[in-house]
């Protein structure tokens, strides 16, 4: 009779060490990289109806605040996205410019498709919030001095909008309990290329604003509390 | 250098122990096993193994005999002190995760107004985790100083070897021991009052 | 010295006479001596080592009866059922139990606390047991053990469900996370966390150790009927009714034995050299699991007493809890193993009556224990002068739930005060009976304590009661279902004594030929003679 188990099964528990050993390091590693919002939710980018809009051109290269259609988000929780009117303003028949293309006009045909048949354009929401946080008063945050920039990435570069930083519990956090790095006078939120410029010479120690100043401003410190943004 | 290929030559497989010794056969002989019927004369046996100073031997019984070690010469084994290692680590490995976090990494929580880096709260984890890696340590530390899992054996071949894990007892002297040779060991064996006495192959 | 040893059967066997006929208590089945100096053996009928190895092999070799199957596929179902009401809870949340705004904790931390409180028999009787080198617990202990961990398993359930949203269980380990937030390392239902996750590994890893020897003796005998040929019987399932065989593979059953076990034995070869360190590994284990056992139901009641609510913010609840658990631990090792001793060839000589008057002795003192802590309750209520703690009190007793207290005080407090007398203790079915009874009486403890607390507390605007729903009583029957499956799945194939354990305690194990019990003084000088070999 051989015996039952051979030899080189002898050598398992070693190699069975290692390789365990191994894939421990494996997981953990493939965890903190893969399975977080940074991951997971930076760069969302869905297709908007029609040729959807193209915040480069509007907020960028025009040069329009973005107060212009999200007209309620210094009064209001949410930054509304502008009804369709907003849009016929400029792109209704004859408005924009007499040198305007047609391959322009039929871009944008579908504003005046939806304001004739009274419609809205359901534009896809980009940036998402959990169903247990609580909606993300944007008026606060302004009034406080947070710039746009600091969630949503610098726009103005953005043809189509995409979603820039994980929102992740511990992206609210950082802010939550660093404020002065990020706060800036209240007149300049929606001045991203001016902000992005100041934080980033912040950054380096070099920033023009006083941030002692900024938060001192605050009515409260920023909330840490799980109350604040879980109800 | 011999010591090391003997050793590897347990796990790898094709690879031998230089065989001092043959059976008739040929074959490598690994050692040589004898067998003991009760308890009281395999004690004695183990007694006189030890006295007449062989080194690389064993006594295999079905269930731990009372004061064997005394018996067989064994030296106690480090492992108490594998398990402190294991408790230490455990307990001290607690202390500081409970201590960064509470009282560094996350001092949101005020518990009762007691200062983020009161130690009372960290006694009960610190304990759990200390039993924990000290049980650890005791089993894994039992099995490597042990050398086992080790699936495969050479004693294993023997039939009557099965015994062993039943009602009887066997004292297994190995060819590697500097005073053994097959005739006069197993002659040796018979003496102190063996039933049975066989040679193993190595395999 | 041996003329004067108290054990006849080793004077027997010394002075030449034949062992047949050896003392086995007053009655012949191992009840205790009236006498201190007789000692009633611990295996009855002058079994040999290798009728243990046959006895206790032969439960987990050969087929227990026509009762096995048919019960393992009653428990299974029910099994099934609890699972079913798991996922339904899981799928659909936590609204599907009858817990609500003021009763928040309900029969999902009854059960909770009644299975952990289970499952400190078994780490009891291995380690505390074996540090007072009490022999008598080599009968149970392996058995104890395994509950100890289907018992713990069936309580991690329900901490787990109860929080809902089970897939973000893993908020309770200190894990870095992109929520940057850290676990509150000063809250006892964290500490609760650790103290039972140790628990269960440290008592799996402790059951596991106990049975590498015993592993080793079921693979060699496995290995030993295939070598003989004897070892071709096939593998199949007989119908219990009809007799039909099915279920055949062309593998033998010895075969699949010799490869299994020969796993989990790790290749254990009984070596002296391993034994030592075997041994001091199990010293260390049971060492170290003694503080564990009782941190453990100590940490669990600390939910309770470290919280406001009045009939849950006293200090008596740590050995409080721990006494409890004890008690229905061993309660539920009486009731699982008195039908065993019935059901299994043998079982008897192994565990004799002498055991079970023991467990009898340990149900009558630990009932009295808890006794005296729901009367300290009381008492402190009084005395303490806190008008809401004296208030839930007379509502516990008197109150909508006054049926499931005095459930809890007769079947824990009145009913073990039959142990007082001899015949009650020694008599198998009274001791069933008061198991069961106890076992019942620990659950309404729990209830009692979280419920009758609970729905009572400070203003009369927040009382509320509280009414299980069918989920609710599914998922705690399956909960016994999942036990009672592992439990029987344990008796058929794993060795429910431990034998190596068994054959160190008997008179054929000793190697000074002293016998049962006895010192163990060591006549031979050379022991003290220098020593070589290799150590560690």
């Amino acid at each position: 009779m051989s015996l039952m188990f051979p030899k080189w099964m002898n050598a398992l528990p070693t190699l069975g060490a290692i390789a365990s050993m191994g894939g421990v390091v494996t997981v953990i590693a493939g965890t903190w990289y893969w399975a977080t919002p940074s991951f997971f939710e930076v760069g969302y980018q869905p297709t908007q109806p029609g040729t959807g809009f193209n915040h480069k051109i509007h907020a960028g290269k025009l040069g329009m605040d973005c107060r212009y259609c999200h007209s309620n988000v210094e009064k209001s929780p949410e930054a509304n996205i502008p009804a369709v009117s907003t849009c016929y303003g400029c792109h209704g028949p004859n408005k924009v410019s007499p040198a305007r293309s047609t391959a322009t006009d039929e871009k944008t045909q579908f504003i005046r498709d939806a304001f004739d048949a009274d419609e809205s354009i359901e534009w896809r929401r980009v940036h998402k919030l959990p169903d247990y946080v609580r909606n993300f008063p944007h008026d606060v945050h302004l009034s406080a001095g947070v710039s746009c920039l600091s969630c949503h990435g610098q726009i103005m570069s953005m043809p189509v909008v995409h979603q820039a930083e994980s929102l992740s519990m511990s992206f609210c956090l950082d802010c939550h309990r660093h404020p002065e790095q990020a706060l800036v006078p209240k007149d300049k939120v929606t001045d991203l290329r001016w902000v992005a410029g100041e934080l980033e010479a912040r950054a380096a120690g070099q920033g023009t604003t006083n941030t002692d100043e900024l938060t001192g401003m605050l009515w409260n410190a920023p909330p840490q509390a799980c109350g604040a943004c879980h109800q | 250098m011999s010591m090391i290929t003997d050793m590897l030559s347990d796990y790898v497989p094709f690879m031998t122990r230089k065989a001092k010794f043959a059976t008739e056969t040929g074959e490598p002989i690994w050692g040589v096993m004898a067998q003991f019927d009760d308890v009281v004369n395999a004690y004695h046996a183990a007694e006189k193994m030890r006295d007449a100073g062989f080194k690389h031997w064993d006594l295999h019984t079905p269930f731990p005999i009372h004061g064997l070690e005394e018996a067989m010469g064994i030296k106690r084994t480090i492992l108490p002190f594998v398990v402190l290692g294991g408790t230490f680590t455990g307990a001290g490995g607690a202390a500081a995760l409970q201590w960064w976090v509470t009282a560094y990494a996350y001092t949101d929580i005020a518990v009762q107004g007691k200062p983020y880096g009161a130690w009372e709260p960290f006694t009960m984890i610190i304990f759990e985790l200390g039993v924990l890696l000290s049980a650890f340590a005791a089993l894994f530390g039992m099995l490597m100083l042990n050398g086992l899992p080790r699936w495969h054996h050479p004693l294993f071949r023997k039939d009557r070897f099965l015994d062993s894990s039943d009602d009887k007892f066997f004292v297994v002297v190995e060819a590697r021991d500097p005073s053994f040779n097959p005739e006069q060991t197993s002659r040796f064996l018979r003496e102190i009052g063996a039933t049975a006495v066989d040679l193993v192959e190595d395999a | 010295m041996t003329t004067l040893h108290p054990d006849k059967v080793t004077a027997d066997r010394l002075t030449g006479k034949p062992t047949s006929g050896g003392p086995q208590g007053p009655h012949g089945d191992g009840t205790l001596f009236e006498d201190p100096a007789v000692r009633t053996p611990l295996v009855l009928n002058n079994r040999s080592l290798h009728d243990v190895t046959e006895i206790v092999c032969g439960y987990a070799e050969n087929s227990p009866g026509k009762w096995w199957l048919p019960t393992f596929m009653f428990t299974a179902t029910v099994a099934g059922v609890g699972t079913l009401m798991i996922l339904y809870l899981l799928v659909t949340g936590v609204g599907v139990w009858g817990l609500n705004n003021q009763v928040g904790w309900a029969w999902d931390i009854t059960n909770f606390v009644f299975w952990i409180g289970i499952g400190h028999a078994g780490t009891l009787i291995s380690a505390i047991l074996c540090l007072f080198k009490q022999k008598w617990r080599t009968a149970v202990n392996r058995s104890a053990e395994a509950m100890t961990i289907f018992a713990v398993m069936c309580a991690g359930i329900f901490p787990g469900i109860h929080v809902g949203r089970i897939w973000f269980i893993w908020f309770v380990f200190p894990i870095p996370n992109s929520n940057a937030i850290w676990p509150n390392f000063r809250s006892p239902l964290l500490w609760d966390v650790f103290a039972v996750s140790t628990y269960a590994t440290v008592s799996a890893l402790f059951w596991f150790m106990g049975m590498i020897p015993d592993f080793a003796t079921l693979r060699d005998r496995a290995d030993k009927r295939l070598r003989a040929g004897s070892g071709t019987s096939k593998l199949c399932v007989q119908c219990p009714v009809t007799g039909i065989k099915f279920f055949h593979l062309p593998v033998s059953a010895d075969g699949i034995r010799a490869f299994v076990y020969g796993l989990l034995s790790l290749g254990w070869r009984g070596s002296g050299r391993h034994w030592h360190r075997y041994e001091a590994a199990y010293l260390i284990l049971a060492g170290i699991s003694t503080p564990l056992v009782l941190s453990v139901h100590s940490i669990v009641s600390f939910d309770f007493a470290t919280s406001v609510i009045p009939g849950w913010h006293t200090t008596i609840f740590p050995p409080y809890f721990v006494a409890g658990a004890i008690f229905g631990g061993f309660a539920m090792v009486l009731f699982l193993l008195i039908p065993a001793r019935e059901l299994f060839p043998n079982f008897k000589d192994l565990l004799t009556l002498r055991h079970l008057e023991n467990m009898a002795k340990i149900i009558l003192v630990t009932g009295m224990m808890v006794g005296f802590a729901y009367a300290m309750e009381f008492f402190i209520a009084w005395y303490g002068g806190n008008k809401f703690e004296v208030e839930v009190f007379i509502q516990r007793a008197t109150g909508p739930y006054w049926w499931a207290y005095w459930t809890m005080i007769s079947c824990n407090v009145l009913s073990p005060q039959v142990f007082w007398k001899r015949s009650m203790r020694t008599n198998p079915k009274v001791i069933w009976t008061v198991a069961l009874l106890v076992t019942i009486g620990m659950w309404f403890e729990r209830f009692v304590i979280i419920v009758s607390s609970l729905n009572r507390a400070f203003l009369p605007a927040e009382w509320h009661m509280f009414f299980p729903t069918a989920v609710d009583i599914l998922t705690f029957v399956g909960s016994c279902g999942i036990f009672m499956t592992l439990f029987l799945l344990f008796l058929r194939f794993l060795p429910v004594f431990p034998l190596a354990e068994i054959k160190a305690v008997m008179p054929q194990g000793d190697p000074h030929g002293h016998g049962d019990g006895g010192d163990h003084g060591h006549g031979d000088e050379s022991h003290l003679a220098a020593n070589q070999g290799g150590g560690h």
